[in-house]
């Protein structure tokens, strides 16, 4: 017998928790001479099973090997042993499952559990019961609750208890026991602080045991989880340390195996099993056990258990006080030590383990194809894969399907045999059911999708799937009979939150449960969250979702990208007395005119250099009526505003310079009124006070000017772009504008060279004043505007600015979010501050110094 | 009439029809709105309880409701989020009053956390195992995080501080009220038909119905005309009634009414012999106080909280004894015309010692002490500005230690709150 062990769930370390250590010990015991094992798992486990199985052929797998369908059945095997509750879809249908259950808890105690979790586990258990050739459950109580959830015949359930594998032995190491601090009395509770363990009554419980027997300790190990629960657990562990109880955190076997030697007794109020590995142990340890009769307690205690009402606090508190006080107490585990307990040996349940394999691997009758490629909501994406156990000959195949209309979702279908085509099936709309001949097919029938659509970009949903079309039922003509593989069902239905308008026929808009999308939400880089019920966890994918229908590139930082340094400014050879004014253009023909005449006015101006991108309208007509030979006009297309400046700043020849866009003015003969004010010798940016006017002239507001502050510039910009008049040598030691900034290329240029020494000074002359129109640049546009300023001060400079992130907040909400009011938009404000925050942090991550 | 911005009071279970936790949170909800102008209901509260007929579709149109929803999963999207974010759509309010097992932890008001009763704690076995494991969970956290609780009697007082290391000082005891107002007389009608015995309340185990009904049967042997009228709604692990009663023999003697609006219940209960309450468990025993207000006596079992309640006016049985229970209908069918009408007197006047108006006096006066002890004097002068939200402050030295670096501090660790908050300051 060749026989397949599946061990891609274990992961190296403590995480599988006891399922994995009986996993190993039962592949161990297994091996023999007349059996081969083949041994599958992921890198992650690589170690542990590599170091518990040295002898075993070991392949480990990733997911392109997972996908290919043809390398199980390459690996030759005559059954697949699964030891955990899982019969995953990459084992073909061929090869005959042996799948071990060991609890049903979250199908039996949904309380405890969030709806995505039980759908999840439900899945699981379901594809396990349904695929399994046998099942093997660890106690009777497990196979009855497999039977009271599913439809599965009780013949194909065999029950195998666990064997111990820890060996709790009467000798203790001295140091360990010394370490671990095993000194005094003590009781002992081995369990992961799981609800349905019950460590909140026996907390509660432990206030009255400690009133009675304050010398007696509580010894607990596990993991505390991170949730609600896990902190009323953390909230009741630091309230009681006081009282005896001392928790041990993650322990060894080795150490488990001091502390039950060392313990007077073992209490054990957990509310389910599956089977409960530490009474057990107890048992074997020859400890006094407190339990309950909850699930599969009683079979595995037996009658070396003193039995109460775990739930009650008082109750608990008695038994345990009763089993400490050793004058009342006959140690139950040193008169039962010789006792039969209905505990198997290793041996034992390994020889019992090998007959279930055989028993699978014998039977064939009932393998059944397996329809891989189908989202658990129904939906089906480009193609499904329908595996054959068997060849099949004459048969047909019918499908049930819905096909939503829209005049983007595909129009046909194509049924593949083995991989060949075979027919083409064209699609109406609405409920279809399809139907196609199998001649004879050996390995797999395929039904594939000519075009996919996504509901996220059809109807602004927040489902990113490519999908195809809605499978119901799927049917197989085999052996004279119609043999359904799958069909939608309450529970396909109860996942799905498909908001559809069947009735109409309309997609509205689809959303499913879909785990696999399930990326942290607290990556702030991907902020795919969780599409499912919890419809909380989705702000995040709708916000993303609505963020990328605007149209912006918002989604992600990388698409801010800035090159290398700046160009620099080169020294004048033979420099001109004056001021030279440059003033970038394109198609600002209705201001340009009064724009020139501003800085004509002004006799210190010795150059006016006017770049002009190539302008349509009537610049060039505006520009030639003026017959002054200070104008050096060009035009020819460039590369961007910030292109046009520079171009100026290199060819301007005086050590002044100013720097005027074409729809902006300078105030009567302000230059002149400030020539003599200005050092031409020094690195300094001159800025004075301004204006903003609408495109009739007329004045709308003073700018919000202030004198010079570093720290303060970094908050806002408080410098009046036209207002600035450049000496050479600032331009020398800051650089020229970043071409690769579209908006804000004069505050960058502001920090740049503030941060590089060039000293700025405030004037306190109104210079000029700076147009506001619908369609200047930075009005037009300002998500665009603040994601780039966002983007430039972590790129560049490396810093996250507070109010600027919160500014990208703000003008999202105004500019995506217009309806929303009161409490929602505050909400809503705040998922944004959040989302920009972390947006601004990971622009940081690929800050780069060079560029600064 | 007082000064707060707030009080958020949790009428979740307050809506139709009620059980007793609704009854609490409607009666006393009811009496603070009228005797002060700072109550804001919640229609729900936490994301377990849910009703189709919430408090807002019955109440008084006057009272400023919130925290109104449509449908459990939207109920659900609002209160499973952080507190904190939740007390901030709420507007802020400045005590937090949890009426339905449910404690809020993380947020910025004290919470005033009602104690019902601790059958999750005492007898387990009376309650269905996925409700136990909520409310059981839920006390822990209130035991850990809740600043004030408001206790329905010395009984359920005393078992709450058995299982739990609280200061007693933080518990008050609030006598609940009747619904039925104590001047209420007994309706002429009811008088005229033949004698009969009330019981009152959710069909479930801790109710003792079936000892009732032996109890009931061994009593009719021995000689008691009356009939047993039983009045409530099925609750759970409680197998038909019918073949119970059949197998008693008391098909004739017995009828079950069901659920019955308050108005015609005052009548029922008013012309009864007696209220039959021997429960396992209570934790006040609201159908006694209201049978009282009537001036009708109880047959109550012998536990601390009925006790409490009935005093002298009870005849008193041990709930795990037929005998005892038939004992019990037999004192109370037979006393005479004359001594029946002096225990209505005296039931009457004991019952003017429970009103919910005396109720609402004491919760608010909890109220108060929460309001005025914030220790860090800070809260109350805050005033929110917008689209801010503070760190979940629980512990009071921490969050006056916060405020404390906030006022003296903006600039260096604080920074990310900054990024946050924005916060004028009030008063000084």
């Amino acid at each position: 017998m060749r026989v397949l062990v599946d061990l891609t769930p274990i992961v190296n370390g403590g995480e599988n928790g006891g399922a994995k250590g009986l996993a190993l010990a039962l592949v161990r015991a297994l091996q023999s001479d007349a059996d081969e094992f083949v041994v599958v798992c992921r890198q992650a486990g690589f170690n542990d099973i590599q170091q518990a199985l040295p002898d075993l052929d070991t392949i480990i797998v990733d997911d392109k090997e997972i996908s290919n369908p043809n390398f199980f059945l390459d690996l030759d095997a005559d059954v697949a042993f699964l030891p955990f509750t899982d019969a995953p879809d990459y084992i073909p249908p061929s090869i005959p499952l042996c799948v071990v259950v060991h609890d049903l808890l979250a199908l039996d105690r949904p309380d405890f559990f969030s709806p995505e979790d039980v759908a999840a586990r439900r899945a699981a258990a379901a594809s396990a019961v349904n695929r399994a050739s046998v099942l093997v459950a660890i106690s009777n109580f497990t196979k009855q609750s497999i039977i009271s959830h599913f439809d599965c015949d009780p013949e194909r359930i065999v029950v195998i208890h666990n064997p111990t594998i820890k060996s709790p032995s009467p000798f203790v190491d001295p140091l360990l026991s010394t370490r671990l601090k095993l000194n005094g009395q003590y009781v002992f509770y081995p369990a992961n602080f799981w609800p349905h363990k019950n460590h909140i009554s026996l907390l509660l419980a432990w206030g009255e045991v400690h009133r009675r027997n304050p010398a007696l300790q509580l010894v607990l190990t596990g993991a505390v989880p991170e949730s609600e629960y896990g902190d009323t657990i953390k909230g009741m562990l630091r309230a009681s340390a006081h009282r005896g109880v001392r928790y041990l955190g993650y322990t060894t076997d080795e150490e488990v195996n001091a502390i039950y030697a060392k313990s007077i007794g073992v209490v054990f109020p957990s509310l389910y099993e599956g089977y409960g590995m530490p009474l057990a142990e107890a048992i074997i340890a020859g400890k006094p056990i407190v339990c309950g009769r909850e699930a599969s307690i009683p079979e595995v205690a037996g009658q070396f258990a003193n039995y109460v009402d775990v739930r009650n606090p008082s109750k608990l508190a008695d038994a345990i006080n009763k089993i400490a006080n050793a004058d009342n107490y006959e140690p139950a585990g040193n008169e039962n030590k010789g006792a039969k307990s209905n505990l198997p040996s290793l041996e034992l349940a390994s020889e019992l383990y090998r007959q279930a394999l055989v028993k699978a691997c014998d039977q064939t009758s009932d393998r059944t194809p397996l329809v891989r490629g189908l989202y658990p909501d129904m939906w089906m994406s480009k193609n499904i894969r329908i595996l054959l156990p068997s060849e099949i000959e004459n048969s047909k195949i019918r499908v049930e399907l819905f096909k939503p209309q829209h005049p983007a979702i595909g129009q046909r279908l194509i049924i593949r045999l083995d991989g060949e085509n075979s027919e083409d099936i064209p699609l109406d709309s609405g409920h279809t059911i399809i139907r196609s001949e199998i001649k004879h097919a050996k390995r797999s029938i395929e039904i594939d999708a000519a075009e996919t659509w996504s509901p996220a970009e059809v109807s602004g949903s927040i489902d990113i799937r490519d999908l195809s079309v809605l499978i119901q039922k799927i049917e197989i003509y085999v052996n004279n009979n119609w043999y359904s593989l799958l069909q939608a069902d309450q529970y396909s239905q109860n996942i799905s939150l498909i908001i559809a308008d069947r009735a109409q026929q309309k997609l509205v808009g689809i959303g499913s449960d879909l785990l696999e999308l399930e990326k942290s939400v607290s990556q702030p880089k991907s902020f795919i969250g969780r599409i499912g019920y919890a419809e909380v966890k989705m702000e995040h994918v709708r916000l993303d979702h609505v963020l990328k229908k605007g149209g912006d590139q918002i989604l992600d930082c990388r698409d801010w990208q800035f090159g290398s340094r700046p160009a620099k400014m080169p020294k004048s050879s033979t420099p001109l007395h004056g001021m030279s004014i440059i003033m970038p253009s394109y198609n600002q023909g209705d201001f340009i005119g009064e724009a020139i005449s501003s800085v004509l006015e002004n006799s210190c101006v010795t150059e006016l250099i006017i770049f002009d991108g190539g302008s349509t309208d009537q610049t060039a007509q505006v520009v030639e009526g003026f017959s002054d030979e200070r104008i050096k006009f060009t035009s020819e297309p460039d590369s961007g505003q910030a292109d046009a400046i520079n171009k100026g700043f290199l060819a301007a020849r005086c050590d002044l310079i100013g720097w005027l866009n074409s729809d902006d003015i300078y105030l009567s003969k302000s230059l002149d009124s400030v020539i003599d004010d200005i050092d031409e010798r020094k690195p300094i940016i001159y800025y004075g006070e301004g204006y903003h006017i609408d495109i009739m002239g007329q004045i709308l507001e003073r700018y919000p000017t202030e004198s010079f502050d570093l720290a303060a510039l970094y908050d806002r910009c408080f410098i009046c772009q036209p207002t600035t008049i450049f000496t050479r040598k600032a331009l020398q030691k800051s650089g020229l504008l970043r071409p690769d900034i579209r908006y804000g290329m004069d505050y960058e240029l502001w920090i740049r060279a503030a941060s590089k020494g060039v000293r700025f000074e405030k004037l306190a002359t109104e210079i000029a004043c700076t147009r506001v129109h619908d369609d200047t640049k930075t009005f037009g546009d300002t998500v665009n505007v603040h994601l780039e300023q966002v983007n430039v001060f972590a790129k560049i400079f490396g810093v996250t600015v507070p109010k600027w992130t919160l500014a990208l907040a703000s003008v999202v909400l105004k500019e995506r979010f217009p309806n929303l009011h009161g409490s929602e938009r505050a909400d809503m404000f705040e998922q944004l501050a959040v989302w920009a925050r972390s947006y601004a942090e990971a622009s940081l991550d690929s800050h780069d110094q060079r560029c600064y | 009439m007082s000064a707060s911005a707030g009080i958020l009071f949790d009428a979740s279970q307050a809506g139709t029809p009620r059980a007793g936790c609704g009854e609490l949170a409607y009666g006393l909800g009811c009496a603070l709105a009228k005797t002060r102008d700072d109550i804001i209901f919640a229609d729900t509260f936490g994301s377990h309880v849910w009703t189709e007929t919430p408090f807002s579709s019955s109440c008084d149109q006057e009272f400023n409701v919130v925290a109104k929803f449509a449908k459990h999963s939207e109920a659900k999207q609002f209160w499973d989020r952080p507190f904190a974010l939740v007390e901030r759509s709420l507007g802020y309010p400045e005590v937090v009053h949890a009426n339905n097992f449910y404690c809020p932890v993380g947020g910025r008001a004290p919470v005033v956390y009602t104690i019902h009763d601790t059958v999750v704690f005492d007898t387990p076995e009376y309650t269905d195992e996925r409700n136990r494991a909520y409310c059981a969970h839920q006390m822990v956290r209130a035991s850990l995080y809740a600043d004030y609780f408001v206790a329905n009697s010395s009984a359920t007082k005393d078992a709450f501080l058995k299982h739990f290391d609280v200061d007693p000082r933080r518990i008050q005891v609030v006598p609940l009220g009747s619904k039925f107002g104590w001047s209420k007389q007994i309706s002429e009608k009811a008088e005229d038909g033949p004698p009969y015995f009330l019981f009152v309340g959710t069909l479930e185990p801790r109710k003792n119905l079936d000892g009732v009904l032996r109890g009931f049967a061994a009593a009719k042997l021995s000689g008691v005309v009356a009939k047993l009228k039983i009045v409530g709604r099925l609750g759970w692990m409680t197998s038909a009634l019918d073949p119970i009663i059949e197998a008693l023999g008391l098909s004739q003697d017995v009828e079950v009414l069901g659920y019955v609006p308050d108005d015609r219940l005052a009548d029922l209960m008013g012309g009864a012999r007696a209220l039959v309450l021997a429960s396992h468990a209570e934790g006040f025993g609201m159908p006694a106080v209201e049978a009282l207000s009537v001036g009708v006596p109880v047959i109550a079992s012998d536990i601390a909280a009925l006790k409490e309640v009935c005093g002298p006016l009870a005849f008193y049985c041990d709930p795990s004894s037929e005998l005892s229970i038939s004992n019990a209908f037999c004192q109370a069918a037979n006393l005479s015309g004359d001594s029946r009408s002096d225990l209505a007197q005296e039931c009457r006047r004991r019952a003017a010692n429970f009103t919910w108006r005396e109720a609402a006096i004491l919760v608010g006066s909890v109220y108060d002490r929460a309001i005025q002890s914030d220790p860090s004097g800070v809260r109350r002068g805050l005033r929110v500005v917008k689209g801010d939200v503070l760190p979940a402050l629980r512990s009071r030295a921490v969050r006056r230690k916060f405020w404390e670096r906030l006022r003296s501090d903006r600039s260096s660790a604080l920074t990310k709150y900054w990024e946050r908050l924005s916060v004028i300051w009030g008063g000084k």
